[in-house]
């Protein structure tokens, strides 16, 4: 089961600070959608709104073309996997689990058959005895999925559930999020800061800033064309290159290039930019190389395949091909043409 | 929206059960003795200071709200006083067993204080301090010492452990690292333990009833409760009397009302 | 100096430190609860001059005794009417006032203002409120009820001024436990499709457990202590039917002069307290291990 969701000029204002500016969205049915954006930008407001667990000031919320409006969250037929967990902590796992379906007044043998099956899934058998603080972090988070799955629900809509969880959880729950998303099918709205999270992850990612969406699109498309300034410099690592007109070739505006797409090359040549390397990060399969041209500093990565990078204080040049640069106004940061 | 006009019922309802009694006093202080004598239930038909001059030229109150205010400024400092030392050492000084005294002292707040108060009265007699105003101050002193030492401990211990040691390694004894460096930050619970060390030395009712036998040492609870005369009770009198009862407290919970929240939260083990 | 002797010095400013509490403690608590133990085995009038020791006799004389079993009672229906209503009216409150709105701080701190109001004053306003025929009360419900002179009234309105002035403590400590429940589970329990009941006493109430049970164990201790409005509002009457444990030792102590007899009514609500603590407790400690 899934449902398309579409958003239509959300506008979201708390007293006089604007958390969403009219936003518009459509998300496919059966997608996983990441919002993404540094704090403070709305992604979690506006995962709200989604959600029916706040109003939105002006605009229209759609599932399937259905106005949600007046519709609380379990109306709406969405879960909803906090940050926090929020598992009850009072209750065992499997009461955690069963909560949804006994406020839903299942009957007894179904809500205990759906608690299991989904138990079974996340590996939960064991817990289900057990109270949530007597869970390591990743069971928990474990718990709070199986409480959102155990509902079957259209859509399932996550905020940040992988922030709390050590580096090699995280690595692994993500794994664990794709799968699981091939397997129940169901629409999934993340959310998080980490863009590398949200490029591995999603089918489409949305680059939010400031309360509105920057750019909507496929991860790859996204990255090899961005359509701003914020976007590129936000998604990559390391951070696309922002250079001055002089390497853009146009007054007015700046020239992005991934860095990635920087050559370093020995001293001396025309077609390109001389230049003094600063400092080298070896990261083991790739060099971050960092070169000084003429005051602006240039980020390159270069392969391990391809032998070390020249020294620090060694004088290179970089050599960007044309089609690499993109350009951007200088003033709106949006792409030109 | 009909949730709002719901919980502004509500609010309205609470506040108006909470102040009502005291709003009602208010306006029967101010109405003539003789109105309220006639019919003390009706609404005023006017105003008059007459109670409160009654109040004041017919029975020694003044004297009564100096006794009242002495005592209640004399226990709540020695309280305090003792109060501060004893949480500090508990908190921050090696003492073996501190976890036990307070165990100690929280339990001995429970004693209900007509236990204390037979022996109490029979030391004073013997002492010759009967109605005195000194034999009121070391009892409220006391008693309030549980409370203002369980509260200031609190304080202590949330600290950052370093100030105390930065202060040693500077070359303070405990007394001056008391003195110079605990004591500004811990000032906020000072404050919060000396009202509520206030308003108990002010209303407290049963010692200063058994203690005190004429206006010479007698609070204003004491006085209150024996303006009912024999063949008729004085209500306009009552209330002005209590007006001017209760003012400092009303002062106190409208200027300090967050010292004293803190205060009762941090006294019953949530601050 | 060493680091021995710098402990030592510590610990003695400690103990230095901490003796005037002590002393007070043990002068003005301990001293007179042993005082008083000791009285209570005595027949003790130095009016008359008379002290001689009884042994139990004193206790023996109380457990037949009409006055003090009939004084046990009325406390022990105050205590449970008032913590019972102050536990639900507090929680009204403390919901009410969970929320932030603007003069929050106002409204708070006028909920305080019965609490901090001497008892006397209380309990005489209510008394006012209460008197047969001018009574506010009377007029506004258009009744004539006699409350202060029907025993099965009265005892109602020593309830009614205890309540009144005790709710607002139980309301700020039911706000504290409130407020310490992270708000992402009533979210997630609306998300889970639970109604604003649901909610109350699936999530927010099991959670306030350990907050309910000390509010209880506060309150009923302090309310079994009650003196100040019965003194005030029906002194004990009608006929004695009103009369708290606290006053009835008082009376013994400064209206019969038998101290004796009184001391062995204060160890006797010593002792009552002591186990009602103790029951509370081990509930607390069992709640806090579960929860």
């Amino acid at each position: 089961m899934t449902t398309g969701i579409r958003l239509e000029g959300i506008t979201k204002r708390f007293g006089s600070a604007v958390a969403l500016e009219r936003v518009d969205l459509e998300i496919e049915p059966g997608s996983f959608t990441t919002l993404v954006g540094p704090s403070g930008c709305g992604k979690s407001t506006l995962l709200n709104v989604i959600a029916g667990l706040e109003e939105p000031t002006s605009g229209r919320v759609f599932f399937d073309g259905e106005p949600a409006e007046g519709k609380g969250p379990a109306e709406r037929d969405v879960a909803f996997v906090f940050q926090s967990y929020a598992l009850y902590p009072h209750l065992t796992v499997y009461e955690n689990l069963a909560f949804p379906l006994r406020m839903a007044k299942r009957p007894r043998a179904e809500i205990d058959a759906r608690v299991r099956e989904t138990a079974e899934k996340l590996e939960l058998g064991p817990l289900l005895g057990r109270k949530p603080r007597a869970l390591s972090g990743g069971q928990q988070q474990r718990v709070a999925l199986g409480r959102a799955m155990v509902r079957r629900p259209k859509a399932f809509l996550l905020d940040e559930p992988l922030s709390n969880l050590d580096a090699t959880l995280r690595l692994a729950m993500r794994a664990e999020l794709k799968r699981l998303h091939r397997e129940i099918g169901a629409t999934f709205v993340f959310v998080t800061h980490d863009q590398t999270e949200a490029m591995s992850l999603s089918d489409s990612i949305a680059v939010m800033n400031g309360g509105r969406i920057l750019q909507h699109g496929d991860p790859l498309g996204v990255w090899r064309d961005p359509d701003d300034v914020f976007v590129g410099r936000f998604i990559g690592s390391p951070p696309m290159n922002v250079l001055p007109a002089r390497f853009s070739g146009r007054e007015g505006t700046v020239a992005g290039v991934r860095p990635q797409d920087v050559r370093l090359a020995p001293p001396g040549r025309a077609d390109g930019h001389s230049g003094t390397v600063t400092l080298v990060e070896p990261l083991g399969p790739e060099f971050h190389v960092r070169v000084d041209s003429g005051g602006e500093e240039i980020v390159a990565v270069t392969a391990a395949a391809d032998g070390a990078p020249p020294e620090a204080g060694s004088a290179v040049t970089l050599v960007i091909a044309a089609g690499a640069i993109r350009l951007f106004d200088e003033k709106t940061g949006r792409r030109v043409v | 929206m009909k949730r709002a006009i719901l919980l502004g019922a509500g609010l309205f309802l609470v506040l108006a059960f909470c102040l009502g009694p005291y709003v009602w006093l208010l306006i029967t202080s101010l109405r003539p003795p003789a109105e309220v004598a006639a019919d003390p239930a009706a609404l005023p038909a006017a105003l008059s200071l007459e109670s409160f001059r009654a109040v004041f030229s017919e029975r020694p109150f003044f004297r009564i709200v100096g006794n009242s205010l002495l005592v209640a400024i004399l226990s709540t400092a020695l309280c305090l006083a003792a109060a501060t030392a004893a949480a500090f050492a508990l908190a921050r000084l090696p003492v073996p067993g501190n976890r036990a005294v307070l165990a100690l002292l929280l339990s001995v707040s429970m004693l209900p204080p007509v236990a204390s108060v037979g022996p109490v009265y029979l030391a004073a007699s013997a002492l010759g301090l009967r109605d005195t105003a000194a034999a009121l101050v070391m009892p409220y002193a006391a008693l309030s010492l549980p409370l203002a030492t369980w509260i200031l401990h609190g304080f202590f211990r949330d600290l950052p452990a370093d100030l105390h040691r930065a202060a040693k390694v500077d070359g303070c004894t405990p007394l001056q690292a008391l003195r110079k460096v605990l004591l500004p930050p811990v000032a906020p619970g000072i404050a919060a333990a000396a009202i509520l060390t206030f308003i108990f030395s002010w209303n407290e009712f049963l010692f200063a009833l058994s203690l005190t036998s004429t206006d010479r040492s007698r609070t204003v609870p004491v006085e209150i409760a024996l303006f009912a005369g024999v063949h008729e009770v004085p209500w306009g009198e009552i209330a002005a009397a209590s007006v001017v009862a209760t003012l400092p407290i009303l002062l106190v919970v409208a200027a300090l009302d967050r010292f004293l929240v803190r205060g009762l939260l941090a006294g019953s083990g949530k601050g | 100096m060493s680091r021995a002797r710098f402990l030592e010095s510590e610990r003695r400013v400690g103990f230095l430190c901490l003796a005037p509490a002590l002393l007070a403690v043990a002068a003005f608590s301990l001293a007179p609860l042993a005082i008083v133990l000791w009285l209570s085995l005595r027949r003790h009038m130095p009016v008359f001059g008379i002290s001689r020791f009884v042994g139990l006799d004193n206790y023996a004389y109380l457990v037949s005794d009409p006055r003090f079993l009939s004084s046990l009672g009325n406390t022990a229906y105050v205590v449970l009417a008032s913590v019972a209503l102050e536990l639900v009216l507090g929680l009204l409150v403390a919901l009410l006032l969970d929320r932030s709105f603007s003069g929050r701080r106002i409204a708070r701190a006028a909920v305080l203002v019965p609490w901090a109001f001497p008892t006397v004053v209380a309990a005489s306003a209510w008394g006012f409120l209460l008197s047969p025929g001018f009574g506010v009360v009377n007029r506004v419900l258009g009744i004539d009820a006699n409350w202060l002179g029907d025993p099965w009234l009265a005892i109602h309105a020593v309830i009614l001024a205890d309540v009144w002035k005790s709710t607002p403590l139980a309301a700020l400590l039911l706000l504290a436990g409130l407020q310490v429940i992270p708000r992402d589970l009533g979210r997630a329990a609306l998300v889970d499709g639970a109604g604003a009941a649901a909610r109350f006493f699936r999530v927010t109430l099991p959670l306030l457990r350990p907050t309910i049970l000390v509010v209880v164990l506060f309150r009923s201790l302090d309310a079994f202590r009650i003196f100040d409005v019965v003194y005030v509002l029906t002194g004990g009457g009608p006929a004695n039917t009103t009369e708290s444990v606290s006053l009835y030792a008082y009376r013994l102590y400064f209206q019969t002069l038998q101290f004796g007899t009184g001391s062995a009514v204060s160890i006797a609500s010593c002792l009552v307290m002591a186990a009602w603590s103790a029951v509370m407790v081990g509930l607390l400690s069992t709640s806090r291990r579960g929860a």
